[in-house]
């Protein structure tokens, strides 16, 4: 495949401001929803009354006992619509009210009471542990490999301490917004979402039993980095519900602080490592016991935890491993998916512990690690070998020799020795290692069966049937990279079908950075099966050549069009009982180097520059990939220095970007980015994953660089002032 | 289906007509608005707001015997590149130009920060270290009065304008002597638009290897931007050796009265005011 470096096909109507997102289509004789939620973590609902004094004719008002199958199906269906007797966090949904406008819902919401009976809430993860009830335990998974007590007699040291990620916001340009639009039995939804077909399961559930017939089409996403897979399931049927009940289309939109206050975020985690070591830094054994902060409902906790799981021995050889994760419910908004899904979390954890045996033991960080990264054909504690599609080794090769690395190390400590008293200023330079399983967890893609599916046209352009939505990552363009380069036809004679339910099939979701690697590999299988028909397989053939064969196909044939199933390979499986075998078909690696300056006065920490190696197997959209290495490493900077949600008694009190803090250009630092390209057999062109793998590695070489700057592990995230005052002066400036 | 009353007067004797004919008094005055966008769900459907920054009287600066007249509708931006007082208050210009960005700037106003009355607002704090003072215009009498800016705050974001008064002008004294020190640095959440976790404003003369005097005015650590007195006495007369320097410190620390909110907390701020006083010292042996 030649290096391709493609603009996007949705750059030009974005920048131009004529895209059409969710709120510019234009719908006629809407009706606009709001949410009536709760404002307790944890009560029963002993009353809702309304004003008899207000005018309610222009007010519709839905409740749960008007839910039939009140649950949003999507692992554990423990989660409602709209709270019936209970509610389970500060926000929860309790009436769904639809009006002509903004302003009659503002007015109406006044007039209405809710009387609760408080029950007692677990607003932190230490609350919900301490009260130890199996009810608040979603998810739990046990892997051991090895012997792991018998090594801890034998071993020379047994390091340990408590590693701790906080939430974060997605932070999507465009915050939530769905539409339904009843047609007779059907309702059309339409919005802001990464699956249409998790909502289109989701709504075959909640009108299950009713006429009611459900079609979904995804409208241009600005943005979702996982906010937008399992949320927008809950605010459809929301509007579904409103649209059967009224009769007319609706509309549901966040504003920035409905969106930040009350949608998923990134779990924050608690995780208890112990690694056992010989005298030259060699990991025997590895211990964790890991704590993902789920919220009020289990969403996609589980799978999430899974994540968390197989990612938590990272990029490490390590012969001996027991990893404890459990996924505990609390009374807050319930968390989601986002980008990285587990890994961010246990990845910071074993990365720190590393950083904590290279403290301990006075031996530089990148030593340790050298000393146990995996090579080619060593095992993970699954059982799996990695004895294909390694890169990492590639990737370390590069950071090293751009970075610098080694020898910065030696001038970074001098610095701090020496000058740093007269210039307020510690240094710190940090390295991490990073992987990130491609595609579902184990077997998840031999469930979902994936089907991709291509349409050639009698004009010789080919309609591509995928429901990979585009979400600001590029897959448009991917995919027509992909065909174009197998079907030698020019961008406009693809045709991207529009991602609607009744329109396309099944292809899996948009997330688990799978589309390329997946799906695109169908479409590739799929543009074969055209040549072989078009008797053009495995012959040289010109744009030219595929024209007259289409025209000649279509003179017998009234459509041509192909579908492709995806399956793994046979050798790759998994089992999920004891958490052996394939956790993923293969991995994506990265190796990063971070530099930072501390200033001893305002406790800041400023990442200046950031290196960065990433195994992507193939890029098949070099600077897309690029840039969406680069959005990682921001978004990985964000999570490691800025952004703290700040919740108070279960209730989020930030409000919007004044104080959601993010970096913004003035606080980003200058990134080099490597791509290697260590093909993978099964990938279209040898690609495998790219879009969480950036964010992955990059609070880690982050942290790595505090601890260094510092002279003690960083073990907790975001590094906020506060925190970095708390580790240097031994007092507690936190909240 | 929006009702709000919405009035932007280009002169002050529009803006008195204006007022004037509203009987319900309950208006929402401001100069720019950049604040305002951010709380706009919060304000009432049928509020009344006038927009003062398009007074052209009310713009501009200008530099008469021995001070500097800064007109309220000012923008920041419009300061920033104000030629005519860049050398004789660098304090100020120093504290702008860590202020939201480039486009915010070139709408905020000096007038709507001070106004705004935020102990976190970034121009007030030099100023008042400046000891500068503002003009209030009445649209009820028709008149002007004269205040010392730290008589305007009486809270955290209340100030003592009433009945449609506004600011109109800034008066800031100049220095004959032009060898003072100036220090201005605002820590905050990020690089850039970032609103103050702590602040410091100093101005000081030193000479024969000490402080003859200083005026400290810290941000965003008390309800109301104020001076602080006893640091202030306590550094009079003395040589900065590294124990006036601690002991300074600790009286600034029990000077200010911070709180923890969402953007930090009480001890942090504690912590960065006696870092900021003793980062501002050091500069000041530094540079002598």
């Amino acid at each position: 495949m030649k290096q391709n470096n493609e603009v996007r096909v949705d750059a030009a109507s974005k920048i131009a401001g004529i895209e059409k997102y969710t709120r510019d289509l234009p719908i006629k004789n809407a009706l606009i929803a709001g949410t009536v939620r709760s404002s307790k973590a944890h009560a029963r609902i002993e009353s809702i009354s309304y004003d008899k004094n207000y005018d309610w004719s222009k007010v519709t008002i839905l409740s749960a006992k008007e839910v039939k199958n009140n649950y949003v199906a999507i692992i554990k269906n423990d989660m409602p619509y709209l709270a019936d007797k209970e509610v389970n966090y500060f926000g929860e949904p309790i009436l769904l009210l639809a009006a002509e406008n903004e302003k009659i819902l503002l007015e109406a919401k006044k007039h209405i009471m809710i009387e609760y009976k408080e029950l007692a809430a677990a607003t932190t993860l230490k609350v919900s542990i301490d009260r130890n009830r199996a009810e608040d335990v979603f998810e739990e998974i046990l892997l051991e490999n090895g012997e792991g007590n018998k090594t801890f007699s034998t071993a020379y040291e047994i390091i340990e301490d408590i590693f701790e990620t906080g939430f974060q916001e997605h932070v999507y340009l465009e915050p939530q917004a769905v539409v339904a639009i009843p047609d007779g039995n059907t309702i059309h939804i339409k919005g802001s979402m990464q699956c249409p077909y998790y909502v289109q399961n989701a709504m075959n559930e909640l009108f299950k039993g009713t006429e009611i017939k459900v079609d979904v089409t995804q409208i241009m996403t600005g943005g979702a980095f996982g906010g937008k897979e399992d949320f927008p399931s809950l605010i459809c049927g929301h509007v579904a519900l409103l649209a059967r009940k009224t009769g007319r289309p609706v509309i549901l939109s966040y504003n920035r602080e409905e969106d930040i206050r009350f949608t998923t975020k990134r779990h924050p985690s608690k995780i208890h490592a112990k690694a056992v070591v010989n005298s030259d830094g060699k990991i025997l054994a590895l211990d964790m016991d890991i704590l993902l902060n789920s919220g009020a409902y289990a969403t996609l906790s589980p799978v999430v935890l899974a994540r968390a799981v197989l990612t938590s021995f990272g990029c490490y050889k390590i012969p001996n491993v027991r990893i404890h994760g459990r996924a505990i419910k609390t009374n807050i908004s319930p968390c989601g998916a986002f980008r990285g899904f587990g890994g961010p979390q246990s990845l910071f954890a074993i990365e720190m512990l590393i950083e904590k045996v290279a403290q301990t033991l006075k031996i530089p960080v990148w030593e340790i690690k050298k000393a146990n990264m995996l090579s080619l054909g060593d095992t993970l504690p699954t059982g799996q070998p990695i004895d294909y599609s390694y890169g990492l080794p590639k990737c370390v090769e590069k950071i090293l020799e751009s970075s610098e690395y080694e020898k910065k190390y030696k001038e970074f400590k001098k610095y701090n020795e020496n000058e740093s008293d007269q210039t307020n200023i510690l240094k710190g330079i940090g390295i991490s290692l990073a992987v990130h399983g491609c595609g579902f967890t184990g077997v998840g893609e031999n469930r979902i069966k994936a089907i991709a599916e291509m349409e050639l046209l009698p004009d010789g352009k080919v309609l591509v049937k995928t429901a990979n939505t585009e979400m600001g990552q590029g897959v448009d363009t991917a995919y027509k990279i992909i065909v174009s380069e197998k079907l030698h036809l020019p961008f406009d004679d693809i045709i991207i079908e529009e991602k609607n339910t009744s329109k396309v099939p099944n292809s899996g979701p948009t997330v688990a950075s799978r589309s390329t690697m997946i799906v695109g590999k169908l479409l590739l299988d799929n543009c074969e099966r055209i040549l072989d028909v078009l008797s053009l397989k495995d012959l040289e053939f010109s744009l030219q050549d595929f024209k007259e064969a289409a025209q000649q196909y279509f003179k017998t044939h009234d459509t041509l069009i192909v579908q492709e199933e995806y399956k793994h390979p046979d050798f790759i499986s998994f089992d999920e009982k004891t958490y052996k075998g394939y956790g993923y078909p293969v991995y994506s690696w990265s190796a990063n180097v971070a530099e930072v300056e501390i200033d001893l006065t305002s406790y800041q920490v400023e990442v200046k520059k950031f290196y960065t190696a990433n195994d992507v197997g193939k890029a098949i959209n070099k600077q897309q990939s690029e840039g969406q290495i680069q959005g990682g490493i921001i978004q990985g900077i964000g999570y490691a220095v800025y952004e703290a949600l700040c919740i108070k008694d279960g209730e989020v009190q930030n409000r919007g970007f004044r104080d959601y803090i993010i970096p913004t250009i003035q606080d980003i630092p200058e990134m080099y980015v490597d791509i290697v390209e260590d093909t993978y057999f099964n990938g279209p062109y040898g690609a495998k994953a790219l879009g969480e793998l950036p964010f992955v590695g990059a609070a880690p070489a982050v942290a790595s660089a505090v601890s260094f700057a510092i002279g003690k592990t960083a073990t907790k995230i975001p590094l906020t002032p506060e925190v970095i005052a708390t580790l240097i002066e031994n007092s507690n400036y936190e909240y | 289906m929006n009702s709000m009353q919405c009035y932007s007067p280009n002169t002050l004797d529009e803006y008195q007509k204006i007022y004037s004919g509203i009987a319900e008094k309950n208006i929402l005055v401001f100069s720019g608005g950049t604040d305002l966008m951010i709380g706009r769900h919060e304000l009432s459907q049928d509020a009344i707001i006038i927009d003062i920054s398009g007074i052209a009287e009310l713009k501009g600066v200008e530099k008469k015997e021995n001070k500097i007249f800064i007109g309220s509708c000012t923008t920041l931006n419009e300061l920033l590149y104000s030629h005519k007082i860049q050398n004789d208050i660098p304090i100020l210009i120093k504290a702008i130009k860590t202020m939201a960005s480039e486009q915010i700037r070139n709408r905020a106003t000096i007038g709507g920060n001070i106004g705004n009355a935020s102990p976190a607002g970034d121009t007030i704090t030099p100023l008042v270290v400046l000891e500068a003072s503002i003009q209030i215009y009445s649209p009820e009498s028709n008149e002007v009065k004269t205040i010392p800016l730290e008589a305007l705050f009486s809270g955290p974001c209340a100030s003592t304008l009433q009945n449609g008064e506004i600011i109109t002008k800034i008066i800031i004294p100049l220095f004959e002597d032009k060898d003072i020190f100036c220090y201005f640095r605002k820590i905050g959440q990020r690089n850039a638009m970032t609103i103050t976790k702590a602040s410091l404003s100093a101005i000081a003369k030193y000479s024969d290897s000490k402080i003859e005097w200083i005026k400290l005015a810290p941000g965003s650590v008390s309800p109301v931007v104020k001076r602080m007195s006893k640091t202030e006495e306590f550094l009079q007369g003395k040589k900065l050796t590294p124990a006036v320097i601690n002991e300074s410190k600790e009286i600034i620390g029990k000077e200010i009265s911070p709180i923890t909110d969402i953007r930090s907390t009480k001890a942090f701020r504690v912590l960065i005011t006696k870092n900021l006083l003793a980062d501002c010292l050091s500069e000041l042996i530094n540079r002598h």
